[in-house]
């Protein structure tokens, strides 16, 4: 099976080291969310279900679709920015 | 490498790809007749660098590839020692001519003390004027890097930097220069066609260093150089040694144990630790790790990490993904610890191991300790390598 790791490689990023532009505001909440969608639904593969119920976020690959934000609905807990200019994703022939 | 063939030509040097040249040499190349005046060029020269008496093994590593490729020529290799007292030359010199310098060049001169741009590259090209070497090779150190490119722009000659590989093209009886370009994907072999010396600087730690003759004896040839200490711009004020850095000492490291998420706690990297301090190496990881806080930033390993050349690597619950490999290929050998056989580090890991880290590295320790203790009594490798899972 091709990881999606293959596919973000293709892409171009510079990388803000240190400062992620999203963050969960409050990991209890994630521990408590039953569907865990973000993990589903981010087409970045950037939110994981760890061993225990935690969610993990790491946004080096993420495309800024905003689709994380739209669908943590139940419990708005995603602060969600877009990277500082020149940082995140920088599209070639987009 | 599998690439098409890349031809450019700039002020009569050639641009080869390293893989596919071998065919088209011959009948690609366009000829270039040598300008007379440089066809008297002869000998080939390494530059020894030293810092307070203390020669960089580089050295020694291009005089043995300096004296296979004066076999092909039919030359001398001759080695230049700078140095501000006639005994720390002295010494250099004798252990030049013991790793294959038929000839030595000796600049003394106080003002020779620590290196400096200027002093050092005018004696430099004042040598080169006077007994005209064909080749011209120093290490890719910082140091050589800054000589090697003051030098060649005042001779008005071609430099190529960091080579890896350095050989001889006989026909023509050019310096076939290789280096990795864009980021190591590709191999580019340089030529210096109508430009004599041809000047190449080689990276540390890719050519063999000779076995040393000790005693064996060749010419030694003391140059007076007129050094105006007024006119030198640069002074050397004090040395400050670098602070420990260890994320530095990662990238130089000879082994490096990473680490990935599949460590599950951040003191597992204990057991990570102490395999890497019986092997005198250091401990890197991903980027997930790096993230959750159970290694520093400056230990993360690939692509928006550091990229690390070690002789070995050996991974331990990492699963390989493409941002990390990419970091990683350079090193000598890989070695992967994980529990998943389908695991991507297993297409690319040179030594594959299945299971878990929490028995194998423990064992791994087990024998290392165990070897430690009994080196005296017998030679390691006499005896094969056996890890007892309990
Ligand atoms: C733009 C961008 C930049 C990135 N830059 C980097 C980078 O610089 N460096 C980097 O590393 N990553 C980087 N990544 C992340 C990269 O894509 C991967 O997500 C990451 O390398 C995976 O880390 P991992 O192998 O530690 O974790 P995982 O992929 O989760 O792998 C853990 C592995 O451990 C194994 N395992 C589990 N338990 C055990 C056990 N008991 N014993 C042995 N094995 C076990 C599992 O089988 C699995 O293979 C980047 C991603 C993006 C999008
Ligand atoms: S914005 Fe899109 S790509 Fe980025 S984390 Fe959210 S869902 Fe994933």
């Amino acid at each position: 099976m091709i990881q999606v790791e293959e596919k973000l490689y293709q892409n171009r990023y510079r990388v803000d080291e240190g400062r992620p532009h999203i963050k969960i505001k409050d990991r209890e909440i994630c521990s408590l969310c039953s569907h865990k969608i973000c993990t589903v639904l981010c087409p970045a593969g950037c939110y994981r279900k760890g061993t225990d119920s935690a969610v993990s976020l790491i946004t080096d690959g993420c495309l800024e679709c905003g689709t994380c934000q739209v669908i943590c609905l139940e419990h708005k807990n995603i602060l969600w920015e877009y990277p500082r200019g020149g940082y995140g994703i920088l599209y070639k022939f987009g | 490498m599998g690439l098409s063939i890349l031809f450019a030509e700039q002020k009569g040097e050639r641009f080869t790809m390293a893989e596919g040249a071998e065919k088209t040499k011959s009948s690609k190349r366009k000829k270039i007749a040598l300008d007379p005046k440089l066809a008297e060029y002869r000998g080939i020269w390494v530059f020894i660098e030293q810092e307070e008496g203390i020669a960089h093994p580089v050295s020694w590593e291009l005089l043995g590839r300096a004296r296979y490729l004066a076999t092909t020529l039919e030359v001398e290799v001759a080695a230049v020692v700078f140095g501000e007292s006639q005994e720390k030359v002295e010494k250099i010199t004798a252990e030049a001519l013991s790793y294959g310098a038929d000839k030595v060049y000796q600049v003394v001169d106080p003002a020779l003390c620590d290196y400096r741009s200027d002093p050092y590259t005018d004696c430099l090209v004042n040598l080169v004027r006077k007994y005209k070497p064909e080749i011209l090779l120093l290490g890719a150190t910082a140091l050589s890097r800054d000589l090697a490119s003051s030098v060649a722009t005042l001779l008005e000659t071609g430099l190529t930097a960091d080579c890896t590989e350095l050989s001889i093209d006989v026909e023509s009886r050019s310096l076939e220069a290789t280096r990795p370009t864009f980021g190591g994907s590709l191999l580019c072999t340089i030529l210096t066609l109508n430009y004599r010396p041809q000047m190449a600087t080689a990276r540390p730690g890719v050519l063999p260093i000779p076995t040393a003759e000790p005693g064996r004896k060749g010419i030694v040839i003391r140059e007076q150089m007129q050094i105006d200490e007024e006119k030198i711009l640069t002074k050397v004020l004090s040395f400050i040694p670098e602070p420990y850095k260890t994320a530095e000492k990662l990238s130089t490291a000879e082994v490096v144990v990473g680490g990935g998420r599949g460590l599950k706690q951040p003191g597992h990297f204990a057991l990570l630790r102490e395999l890497a301090d019986l092997l005198g190496g250091e401990v890197g990881g991903t980027r997930p790790v790096v993230q959750a806080g159970w290694l520093e930033a400056e230990r993360q390993i690939g692509q928006t990490g550091k990229t690390i050349r070690p002789k070995i690597y050996i991974a331990v619950g990492i699963s390989g993904a493409i941002q990390h490999r990419v970091g990683i290929e350079k090193a000598g050998m890989i070695v992967a610890i994980n529990s998943d056989p389908n695991a991507p580090i297993f297409d690319y890991a040179d030594i594959g191991i299945v299971g878990d880290f929490l028995e194998i590295i423990p064992a791994l320790i087990r024998v290392l300790k165990k070897r430690q203790s009994t080196k005296t009594e017998l030679h390691a490798k006499d005896k094969p390598f056996e890890i007892e899972l309990k």
